[in-house]
């Protein structure tokens, strides 16, 4: 029993990495139409970062401060990069654009930092007893702090008339626009707000085991993955599939039989089936309804 | 006149090309392909240091009859594609006469290509026994990973059940499939993680419960080794009266800081210690006037000495033609720290290496047998 619990608690930190990008995906697809995959590589940065600046003073607090700087330029400069993709309504241009970009920031991380993998913290981390399982303090704060962030957006989405205004810039632009709503700075501000979410992400794997330059890779393709298997316009669906694709195949490799061999590096293996059988079942999202055909 | 000179001049250029086209130019240039960035760099940076002392020494003593040698560098990042990358440009570009690889998946990669120009290539690290036999053209001055797997084998089968995590590498996984292939049923669990992966919480988790009586650490010495090591060190109480069996990962002092609660009493079977006092003055030499070698200290600091001194030996003995000194390596008498009297003969490994044992006793390596 405390193996599975013990599984589940490691599973529910990597998870929730996920789940802040996959909601960070969200919220700029649901701005911006825009798939922005240059996200990973932005929060690998953020955390390189913080790194810097956490050699330089020691000090979690400016380092935190010096991230945030930069998740806000980054969130920009997306802005910017990706703007007129969507007033020109060339999604997929948006997204090889947004490719592009993470690529040269996963490239230039190399070149600066070089390759070999870097520890923020030196030493063992301490570790947090809860009994039946124990979780590092990084570990506990991803999964405390992502879980309310993603709650907080989560009901800011779908009960406010902040929420309503965000999806509405996707179903029909001008007339929001026409409202007296600033649509521009919506999507800025979406942006800003995923780049805060994702670099999250990136300083807590830095603080919870180490730093590469394409840590942030295998996250946003997970998040990317999620959010079409859970519907792209459903938050709760993303929410969930989420979940469905870091726990189960974490599961499946940790209960499999010695004889078959699975182990970590066959994960995005069962990732890739458990999408394929999700989307097989449900194409339109985890709670899609049927549309009557007219 | 001017049909004169220009006469004069293109029979220049021709002897010119001439001359270059005739094999062995006069030089003698070594290529060396080693990991200087990623996380391998460290390796890289201290064969830089280790094959400069033993230049120096080189060409003080004459050189490539009475030139200095020269060594060109290129970034193989242990990767084989790289590594082919870095083989081509050494060949075509910079005009190498012969070759040291430094990672087994440098080596495996190039093995075809230099069948194919004819272009020696010698190492001192490359392990994976996939070398016998893969080129008449590429050798290696270190032990095979079937020597180091034999004996990790023969220590982990004092176990009734055994456990292992991998990286996924040549070196690592060559290892892996030694022991698994002895200890047979034996194994109870076999975790790989890609060379990528930061978190190995889960692999570390399902070891614990595996029942394991000893565990094979088994990643690629660096950081991936330091991370494993630390997230093991998080819960130690899981891993009661387990043994810890691993290779060269943590046999350096520096790569223990930190862990040593892990690794106290820990077994590690990697290469032999030679016990020579000159040995022992040309390694400081190393040290003292190149700078830090730790991951590499004894026997591949000896090992890279002695490849690139059988290079220019074999040079000297014949031409800056590296098939005349193919033919002298396998023919004739090595000379050097290890190696010194034995002979390739018709193998790609030095023969008559054995493994070291060691224990980690009060945070010291003491050697076992």
């Amino acid at each position: 029993m405390s193996f599975f619990i013990q599984i589940l608690a490691n599973s529910l930190v990597t998870g929730t990495q996920v789940l802040l990008f996959a909601v960070s995906l969200y919220l700029i697809r649901a701005v911006s139409k825009t798939e922005h995959v240059a996200l990973g590589a932005i929060a690998t940065f953020i955390a390189y970062m913080f790194y810097v600046m956490f050699l330089s003073t020691g000090s979690f607090i400016v380092s935190s401060l010096f991230a945030l700087f930069w998740a806000i330029v980054f969130g920009y400069t997306s802005f910017a990069l990706l703007e007129k993709f969507y007033k020109n309504n060339d999604v997929l241009l948006g997204l090889l654009a947004s490719l592009s970009f993470g690529i040269f920031l996963e490239s230039l991380i190399g070149i600066i930092f070089e390759t070999d993998a870097k520890s923020i913290i030196d030493g063992v981390l301490p570790v947090i007893d809860f009994g039946l399982f124990k979780l590092t303090t990084p570990g506990v704060i991803t999964i405390g702090f992502g879980i309310l962030l993603t709650l907080i957006v989560s009901f800011v989405v779908l009960k406010t008339p902040y929420g309503r205004v965000l999806r509405s810039i996707n179903e029909n632009n001008a007339l929001v626009s026409s409202l007296g709503v600033n649509s521009a700075f919506v999507r800025s501000f979406v942006y800003c707000l995923g780049c805060i979410l994702t670099g999250f992400v990136g300083v807590m794997i830095g603080l919870n085991s180490a730093l590469t330059p394409y840590m942030g890779f295998q996250l946003v393709i997970t998040g990317f993955i999620a959010l079409f298997v859970g519907g792209v316009n459903d938050i709760r669906g993303v929410v969930v599939a989420t979940f469905l694709l870091s726990l189960i195949p974490e599961f499946l490799i940790n209960y499999s039989p010695s004889s078959l061999e699975f182990s970590a590096s066959h994960k995005m293996f069962f990732v890739f089936i458990i999408a394929f059988i999700l989307v097989m079942y449900r194409p339109n999202g985890l709670f899609s309804k049927s549309i009557r055909k007219s | 006149m001017r049909k004169y000179l220009v006469l004069a001049l293109s029979s220049l250029v021709v002897m010119g090309c001439g001359s270059s086209m005739v094999e062995g130019d006069g030089v003698l240039k070594v290529g060396v392909i080693a990991p200087l960035s990623g996380n391998a760099a460290q390796y890289g940076e201290e064969t830089q240091r280790i094959l400069a002392a033993t230049l120096a020494d080189i060409n003080a003593n004459g050189g490539y009859k009475g030139s200095d040698v020269e060594l060109i560098f290129e970034d193989g990042k242990c990767s084989g594609s790289d590594a082919v990358t870095a083989f081509q440009k050494l060949v075509d570009i910079d005009g190498v006469d012969a070759i040291i690889p430094f990672c087994s998946s440098e080596s495996l990669a190039i093995a075809p290509l230099t069948e194919s120009v004819q272009m020696l290539a010698v190492s001192a690290t490359s392990s994976n026994p996939e070398i016998e036999g893969a080129s008449p053209y590429l050798f290696s001055f270190s032990y095979s990973d079937a020597v180091i797997g034999e004996s990790m084998s023969k220590e982990l089968s004092k176990f009734d059940k055994v456990a292992i995590i991998s990286e996924q590498n040549d070196y690592s996984i060559g290892l892996k499939n030694t022991v698994e292939e002895t200890l047979g049923e034996k194994v109870v669990v076999s975790e790989t993680f890609e060379a990528t992966n930061t978190d190995f919480r889960n692999s570390i988790e399902k070891l614990a419960n595996s029942g394991a009586d000893a565990i094979f650490l088994n990643p690629f010495p660096g950081p991936n080794a330091t991370n494993l090591a630390k997230q093991m060190s998080e819960d130690l109480s899981k891993f009661e009266g387990v043994q810890f069996v691993s290779q060269i990962a943590y046999l350096p002092a520096d790569s223990r800081e930190g862990i040593s609660e892990l690794t106290e009493g820990m077994i590690i079977v990697d290469s032999p210690v030679l016990e020579s006092e000159e040995a022992t003055v040309f390694s400081n030499n190393v040290k003292t006037n190149f700078g830090e070698v730790s991951a590499l200290d004894g026997y591949y600091t000896l090992a890279l000495s002695d490849a690139l001194t059988n290079l220019v030996n074999a040079a000297n003995k014949t031409s800056d033609n590296s098939i005349a000194m193919q033919e002298y390596l396998v023919s004739s008498p090595l000379v050097g720290w290890l190696a010194e009297g034995s002979s390739f003969g018709d193998k790609n490994f030095v023969p008559g290496i054995e493994a070291a044992v060691f224990k980690i006793t009060d945070g010291e390596a003491i050697i076992q047998k």
